[in-house]
């Protein structure tokens, strides 16, 4: 394949608990302010717990304006709004939606998003049974399947060039940044939209609570960050801002520590890196006590315990599949402040996926 | 060079189950819709669908790993091993770490979530619903299909609804391609189930005696299911071990509409891009396709945006080419169709046969297309190209080849 094209991040868009867009979610990584709150989306009485990273104040009509906003879930419009700020942020769109350097064709879209429509769908089949199916909406239809959000999203931005949806679970969003790297690398696009989303719903968190992830310290969480990826010769030729380069990606279906081990052999292995050339290491944000215990051997085993580590948990709370995505976030903070780090992030499904991606400053390359 | 091969193929299907039984069915235009029978569809005003009856995984998993299984995944594992019997591989020979596998789904393990809702409208005890739950990510699909052939490399699953066969497919061309993978498993599959024959039914897609695409009388389309998973390796592997090669992958393209949730674009843009693209990445001209096997839903939107595509990328010679749809016998298996019908793109390479649309009487008019009618050709096929459409406006095209030393 001759040398690997660099691929770079050259915007970000995030809504999370802790803030919303690039300013507002990186200041709220630095705060003490736990997201954690109390839930307002559904009736909790039942349950014992009822505490979560809902993002309580989301208002997407500040991002996408009042119209069309009825017939998309949650998740879309997380999704949408974070994509808004990204294509912005990426001066890929003006404030008018209009894309300023390159052509509908020339974006792809990959969402990492596993639960993102299962609240639409179970409300769908729910009320086909307690209703009757005659009675259910068939617009309520088009939003029960997996890439729904992406496919809305396509249509809202007028993204032609490739649409797809990734559902591996605790590790999507990587995968989808791992999708990204091939679409660009083969040319099939110049720029790739990428990253994950999820919404908090009572499904979701049921599934939490069926994982033994939820405790008086853990909680579950929701929200989208959002990043725009080019070949560094495009974002170069457009003079972009890059905030850093995606050097390495590894991804293993093995659900122990051998698998987590040879996801990041496979990153470091791409990077063409030493493992001790990484400075810091962003922890997936599974709240599973097993993955737990598999992500510490693991990086035991290839980086030594004394690596400086990030858990987002305290913070974050666990968004499943939208997690990877505030991750690599949150890694882009770093190495604005610290742009000599090398940083790797890892994540891990109890399905067995395992996921690992390798970010640095283009400074040291 | 790297090129990428197809050599091995397994289908559980409503027409068969296992590679011999679905193409001897095929050719022979058997009709696999029937009365539904796994749900009540005495709501609905259709109740013809494309369940596969009594499906038994066994040989290929044992009654107590199928009962901790939903559908999907004993569907995807049965067609998992089939394929790899089927191209003589003996996996513990592989580096089993450099086999991966990429999945395409619609609803995934909706079945799971069923469960677990009509557990809630009873009332029933959350820890069964938790349960359930677990299940449900569409990732267990390709996650359980692993665990059960023991293999870990690469692993994903593309939920790109009604066209996420060929997307898998074509990131796992991709994959060998840039040397990520020894050998990729890939394909599709989607269970039969309560919300898809539901939603189809009320967005007023569903026909209600047979699947007829591409004829003037065609009323629509009927929920199926199924599951297919092809391997691709890359040539040098598959001459090295003297592999069966079925057919050489050439090339794909995929697209995205952008204008509407469910239905096709107008002018049918996307999916003529995504043919373009195909030909382009396959070094083809469309003049050198010999065959179509088209997404031929038989829903009238569906079916005329098709033509006109056809139609606006083949020019005058769209009337001498042969184009099928074997959803006339299976219905719409979704997430699996277009799996299905990438293996009956390499089946019918192989052996220089076009499978029949069933149910066809009379052409659609504006649109002059030679659709294989009623019964099998016989065709010598260098090149053919299967395509997909799906939810979300994706749009996909493959293009599978004779294997030749050039």
């Amino acid at each position: 394949m001759g040398k690997k094209k660099r691929i770079v991040i050259t915007g970000l868009g995030a809504i999370t608990p802790v803030g919303e867009g690039k300013e507002g979610f990186w200041q709220g990584l630095e705060s003490d302010n736990s997201a954690i709150r109390p839930i307002t989306l559904f009736d909790t009485s039942k349950y014992h717990y009822n505490q979560a990273g809902e993002i309580t104040d989301f208002d997407p009509k500040v991002y996408l304006g009042a119209k069309g906003l009825k017939y998309l879930n949650r998740t879309t419009k997380l999704l949408m709004s974070a994509t808004f700020l990204c294509l912005k942020d990426a001066h890929i769109k003006n404030d008018n939606r209009d894309y300023i350097c390159y052509a509908p064709d020339h974006l792809g879209l990959a969402l990492g998003t596993t639960c993102g429509i299962l609240h639409s769908i179970s409300s769908f089949d729910r009320e086909s049974l307690t209703e009757g199916p005659r009675f259910v909406s068939p617009m309520a239809f088009a939003n029960t399947v997996i890439n729904a959000p992406a496919g809305h999203l396509a249509i809202k931005e007028d993204i032609r060039g490739l649409s797809v949806t990734v559902s591996t679970g605790y590790s999507a969003s990587l995968d989808a940044i791992g999708i990204s790297l091939n679409y660009l690398r083969s040319k099939r696009v110049k720029c790739m939209i990428a990253g994950g989303a999820e919404e908090l719903c009572e499904e979701l968190f049921m599934f939490h609570i069926g994982q033994g992830a939820i405790s008086a310290d853990s909680f579950p969480a929701e929200g989208s960050v959002i990043f725009a990826l080019e070949r560094m010769e495009d974002a170069v030729k457009r003079q972009a801002s890059i905030y850093g380069e995606i050097v390495g990606y590894g991804n293993t279906l093995s659900p122990n520590t051998e698998g987590l081990v040879r996801a990041i052999e496979l990153a470091l292995e791409e990077a063409n890196l030493e493992a001790r050339k990484i400075d810091r290491i962003i922890l997936g944000t599974n709240l599973n006590q097993q993955q737990k215990d598999i992500e510490h051997k693991a990086i035991g085993e290839t980086l030594g315990s004394s690596i400086p580590q990030t858990d987002l948990r305290p913070l974050l709370g666990d968004s499943y599949s939208a997690g990877g995505s505030m991750q690599i976030g949150t890694s882009l903070r770093i190495i604005s402040r610290n742009p000599a780090d090398t940083i790797l992030i890892t994540s891990l499904d109890p399905a067995g996926n395992n996921s690992a991606l390798i970010i640095r400053s283009i400074s040291l390359t | 060079m790297d090129r990428v091969v197809i050599t091995g193929l397994g289908i559980v299907s409503a027409i068969g189950v296992g590679k011999q039984e679905f193409w001897k069915n095929a050719l022979n235009g058997t009709c696999g819709t029937s009365e539904v029978t796994s749900h009540d569809t005495s709501g609905f005003e259709n109740h013809r669908g494309g369940e596969i009856k009594d499906l038994d995984p066994n040989p290929f998993l044992s009654q107590e790993d199928a009962s901790r299984l939903e559908r999907g995944s004993i569907m995807a594992i049965m067609a998992a091993k089939m394929a790899v019997e089927d191209a003589v591989l003996d996996l513990k020979k592989e580096n089993l770490q450099r086999v991966g596998i990429s999945m395409g789904t619609t609803l995934g393990e909706v079945q799971a979530l069923e469960k677990a809702d009509r557990v809630w409208l009873r009332g029933g005890q959350d820890k069964i619903r938790a349960s359930l739950l677990q299940q449900y990510p569409s990732g267990n699909i390709p996650a359980n299909m692993a665990k059960e052939l023991g293999v870990s490399g690469l692993n994903i699953m593309i939920p790109n609804a009604c066209a996420a066969g060929n997307f898998a497919i074509g990131y796992a061309f991709d994959l060998i391609r840039s040397f990520k993978a020894d050998l990729m498993l890939a394909g599709g599959a989607d269970p039969f189930s309560w919300i898809p024959f539901t939603g189809f039914n009320r967005v007023g897609a569903v026909s209600h005696d047979v699947v007829r695409p591409f004829d003037r009388d065609s009323t629509g389309m009927m929920v199926g299911e199924g599951a297919a998973v092809l391997v691709l390796e890359p040539l040098e592997k598959a001459l090295e071990r003297k592999a069966r090669i079925y057919a050489e992958v050439m090339g794909y393209g995929i697209s995205c509409d952008a204008i509407h949730i469910t239905a096709p674009h107008p002018e049918s843009r996307g999916l003529i891009q995504a043919m373009n693209f195909a030909l382009k990445w396959s070094s083809l001209k469309p003049e050198q396709i010999d065959c179509v096997i088209a997404h031929g839903t038989g829903t009238p939107t569906n079916d005329r945006a098709e033509m006109l595509a056809l139609t606006q990328v083949f020019g005058d010679r769209a009337k001498d080419l042969p184009v099928t749809s074997i959803k006339s016998m299976l219905g719409h298996s979704m997430g699996a169709a277009s799996a299905i019908e990438a293996l009956t793109n390499a089946l019918a390479v192989y052996h220089n046969l076009i499978p029949p649309t069933i149910n066809y009487r009379t052409p659609l008019p504006d649109f002059d297309i030679d659709v294989v009618a009623n019964k099998c050709r016989e065709k010598q096929i260098t090149f053919g190209m299967n395509n997909a459409l799906a939810f979300g406006g994706n749009n996909s095209s493959l293009i599978l080849g004779t294997y030749t030393k050039e």
